[in-house]
């Protein structure tokens, strides 16, 4: 079992990647909202190589400050990719004042830049569900683009936001790694399908066609 | 690996474990409600559409029908006002090209040709103006109607109150004609099934709004039945106030007379 996970681990990494790189090709022929999913991809592929890369130069030292640039950028991209499909104004105004509440954190804790931050993701994950949701409702009369895709945000950031609060247990010295073994493995399980959401949304709606091609 | 763990950590990743099965759990019913309403949604319109094309159907049928039974009726006066007359003429003008005939009878024959002539002329143009009253095109709607209500009036059948006020140019010529016929089909109505005694017509326009209004005293009917009943042209009233976009009403009882309103949003004529 474990065996597998770990081969799924290293496949959500490359995976990760190659996604980011089959988006992009449409990157000029979509809208905005497709030119943010895939500027997401984008960060996620190169923060999971930055993290493997990092785990084989500087074996055993904390790459926890890529997860700043992780969950803050994660938060810019998939709330610019909802504002594009849900047009709320109010949505930006809440990106700003989230990323307002993130400087005043890290302002009055600098020293977390390069700890955990179980408040600034469960708050910027929670926010992304909610989005997720109302573009649900929106999709009940009409169909929009992203259908897959809302639908893997929703289980995913709902169920990682568990996860990665619960993960501030894993750095408590006192804890067993295995427990945080664990959760990593649910939820690279949970990654790898949000993955093939991601991928058959791809393959349904933005392959491009070579007839298309060759105009 | 669990089971070698102290007690309390165990019970921590159970509950962290469960919670997170309860979270996939619900976002999966989430997702699963809203596909399924979504599709309840889609069907439901669906069927809204079908009934829509229906009734599109339906409207089609009673026009096509009434397109035959006019065509028939057309036929049918031709045939006996205007056909079987010229035959008459015919005939007397066999007569006439008769060596032996008398100069009395040629003038008798001329008399009677000159008579049915006359009244094969005088059908001709009655049968065209049933069809589309010239008055219509030439002074416009308000002359029109009046000109049928006093048609009617000749009649000497009823006691016939009109009230006509329309300026020129309210009404598109199209909405024009779908007015006039409505009138038309109303009088029609009333001669043919009503038995009434007196009519009230009356036409008045304010600043936004056109509103027609026909009552008569006659032994009128049940409303539910004379919508689906193809014979009466209530339907056939009904489909031309909705192609004009007007609002139709109707109130009838049997024994109690009849009453349509029509109201026409003059801010809406495109």
């Amino acid at each position: 079992m474990g065996e597998i996970i770990d081969v799924i681990s290293d496949v959500t990494v490359y995976g990760s990647a190659a996604l980011a790189f089959i988006y992009l090709i449409g990157f000029n022929r979509f809208d905005k909202a497709y030119k943010f999913f895939t500027l997401y991809l984008l960060t996620i592929a190169v923060i999971q190589l930055g993290m493997k890369a990092w785990k084989w130069y500087f074996e055993g030292q904390s790459n926890l400050f890529l997860f700043f640039y992780f969950f803050t950028l994660q938060f810019l991209w998939i709330s610019l990719f909802y504002k594009e499909l849900l047009k709320f104004k109010l949505m930006g105004y809440l990106l700003i004042g989230v990323f307002v509440l993130i400087g005043i954190q890290y302002w009055l804790d600098p020293g977390l830049y390069l700890r955990y931050n179980p408040l600034g993701i469960s708050m910027t994950q929670m926010i992304l569900v909610v989005y997720s949701l109302l573009y649900l409702y929106r999709n009940l009369t009409e169909r929009g683009n992203f259908y897959l895709v809302n639908i893997g945000f929703l289980i995913y950031f709902s169920s990682s936001t568990l996860i990665f609060t619960a993960g501030n247990l894993a750095f408590d010295d006192d804890f067993v790694k295995s427990i945080s073994w664990i959760l990593v493995k649910v939820n690279v399980v949970i990654y790898f399908i949000f993955q093939i959401l991601i991928f058959v949304e791809w393959w349904k709606h933005y392959r491009i066609p070579k007839k298309r091609l060759s105009k | 690996m669990v089971e070698a763990l102290p007690n309390p950590e165990k019970e921590v990743v159970k509950i962290i474990l469960l919670a997170l099965a309860i979270l996939i759990f619900m976002g999966v019913a989430i997702v699963l409600f809203f596909y399924f309403s979504r599709k309840k949604i889609i069907k439901t319109q669906l069927e809204k559409a079908h009934l829509e094309i229906a009734y599109q159907k339906e409207l089609l049928q009673a026009t096509i029908l009434t397109q035959e039974e006019e065509r028939k009726r057309i036929a049918q006066d031709l045939h006996d006002a205007i056909s079987s007359k010229l035959n008459v003429v015919s005939l007397n003008a066999n007569f006439l090209i008769e060596k032996d005939i008398t100069l009395e009878d040629t003038h008798r024959i001329g008399e009677g040709i000159q008579k049915v002539t006359k009244s094969v002329l005088e059908s001709s143009r009655r049968i065209a103006h049933d069809l589309l009253p010239p008055t219509l095109e030439k002074f416009g709607l308000k002359a029109a109607l009046e000109e049928l209500c006093e048609e009617v009036d000749a009649a000497q059948r009823f006691q016939i109150q009109y009230n006509i006020s329309y300026p020129e140019g309210v009404l598109s010529s199209t909405n024009e004609l779908h007015f006039f016929r409505i009138v038309q089909e109303l009088f029609n109505n009333t001669i043919k099934h009503s038995e009434a005694k007196a009519i009230v017509l009356s036409l008045r326009c304010s600043e936004n709004l056109l509103s027609l209004q026909y009552t008569d005293d006659g032994k009128g009917f049940e409303v539910v039945k004379a919508k689906t009943a193809k014979g009466l042209g209530m339907s056939g009233i009904e489909n031309r106030a909705l192609l004009m976009n007007a609002e139709f009403m109707l109130e009838s009882a049997p024994e109690a007379g009849m009453r349509v309103e029509i109201k026409y949003q003059r801010n809406n004529e495109h």
